[in-house]
């Protein structure tokens, strides 16, 4: 599988402990990305129906609230095994790079 | 917001829309320029089957303003042929009116068609000149008249000519040309006129009159007319095409033919702002001149041939597929 886009990785984080409304996955991946990654509802929903047609998210159940439709959306389970991996793969990167680092850091005199 | 939706597809819409606006209302602090141009973006995307393209609207927008623009030219065109007919006897009527002692005469040939290819109309024969480097040439025909000999008083003619001009009811500049003399627009309903004072350097003065006719208003209607409907069709086609296939050949097509389109206009429209700010003038230039159009129609025509090769690529693509999709007979 080809590497996985910043927002895409936070958007399967966001629902990889619950199932969570549009809006709901705006806020945790502002929370995962401490604010770094504002998505707008054009990019969310072009999102979604990417990694809903990957097979990445699926939906999950639809509610009225105060006369809104409100949709939720669930990890899949082949998007599971895609977050576990790229969450692996950056794993394995950010070791490696802590590493070089440790390796040059300046010895104190 | 609830019309910027009308950029998705109405069925992305039907399924999608009562969701994307419940989700914008919890987006209270975002600028809602920030957000009208997020759906935009998307709703275009979505609309042209490409919902994850980068690229595609600016495409789109290229192809749909060069539409707009190639059609508005022609549709002006047809506005320019409202133009009243040029007879010889106007340039003498009005060489009368503005220099009446100076006798000029009219040396100009009964103009055959209101434009013109080295004066002659355009015909199967132009083919050659238009595509080959003096589509330039293409121009509204003119009438004209001229001093026989050197003027005896130029400055006085000069001062006759505006003093007759006044009294005539016509707007008019002058212009001092370092070169060769001194230059007079004059326009006046729909005559508009170039007098020239060519002063030699013997001191002798000729006068030289040219008359065309102005912009005529169904030029604008037709350019304004001709803009939408080649816009709205230049989007719907690359719609069309857009859905039907992911082919790099037809992209790469797309990119060049769009190259061809678009580089004329680069050219020529700065260089008919600068012209048209330098000095004054009664009428605008006709629009397919700020194309680029007709001096650079050899590009012009390899870039359509090269657009409509994507298309009908594009249309052949859909064909395939749904061959394949037949049942199998038997």
């Amino acid at each position: 599988m080809s590497e996985m886009r910043e927002a895409t990785f936070l958007i399967l984080t966001a629902l990889a402990d619950e199932v969570r409304h549009g809006y709901g996955i705006v806020q945790e991946v502002s929370a995962l990305s401490e604010g770094r990654v504002a998505l707008l509802p054009g990019t969310l929903y072009a999102a979604l129906d990417r990694l809903a047609a990957q097979g990445l998210v699926e939906r999950d159940r639809e509610e009225v609230v105060e006369g809104r439709l409100r949709r939720y959306y669930r990890l899949a389970e082949h998007g599971r095994t895609a977050l576990a991996a790229e969450s692996a793969r950056l794993r394995q990167l950010s070791t490696a790079a802590d590493a070089r680092l440790r390796t040059l850091r300046p010895r104190s005199v | 917001m609830r019309r910027l939706l009308f950029f998705y597809p109405r069925a992305y819409r039907r399924d999608r829309g009562p969701e994307i606006l419940e989700t914008l209302q919890e987006y209270a602090g975002t600028s809602r320029t920030r957000l009208a141009v997020n759906l935009i973006r998307h709703g275009l995307r979505t609309r042209l089957g490409r919902p994850a393209s980068r690229t595609v609207v600016v495409w789109a927008a290229l192809f749909t303003v060069a539409c707009g623009l190639f059609a508005a030219a022609f549709g002006s065109w047809v506005g320019w042929q409202t133009i009243r007919p040029l007879h010889e006897s106007e340039a003498a009527q009005v060489a009368a009116e503005l220099l009446p002692t100076q006798n000029l005469k009219v040396d100009t040939d009964e103009p055959p068609a209101k434009f013109v290819i080295y004066g002659q109309p355009l015909g199967w024969y132009s083919v050659r000149d238009l595509l080959l480097g003096d589509g330039g040439e293409y121009g509204q025909s003119g009438v004209g008249a001229g001093s026989n000999g050197p003027a005896d008083h130029p400055e006085r003619d000069l001062a006759t000519l505006r003093e007759n001009l006044r009294r005539g009811g016509w707007e008019f500049r002058e212009y001092v040309r370092p070169d060769y003399g001194h230059e007079v627009y004059a326009g006046r309903g729909d005559q508009q006129l170039d007098i020239t004072f060519y002063e030699y350097n013997y001191g002798a003065s000729y006068i030289s009159l040219g008359m065309d006719r102005p912009a005529p208003a169904l030029a604008t209607v037709g350019g304004v007319l001709g803009f939408l409907a080649g816009a709205v069709g230049g989007f719907l086609l690359f719609g069309w095409a857009s859905r039907r296939t992911r082919s790099v050949f037809v992209k790469l097509l797309l990119g060049f033919g769009l190259f061809f389109w678009w580089a004329p206009i680069v050219l020529a429209f700065p260089q008919m702002v600068e012209h048209h700010l330098s000095e004054w003038h009664y009428s605008w230039h006709p629009l397919w001149e700020w194309l680029g159009q007709p001096a650079l129609s050899l590009p012009f025509l390899l870039g359509t041939g090269l657009l409509v090769l994507a298309l009908a690529i594009s249309a052949l693509a859909r064909a395939q597929v749904r061959r394949a999709d037949d049942p199998v007979p038997g």
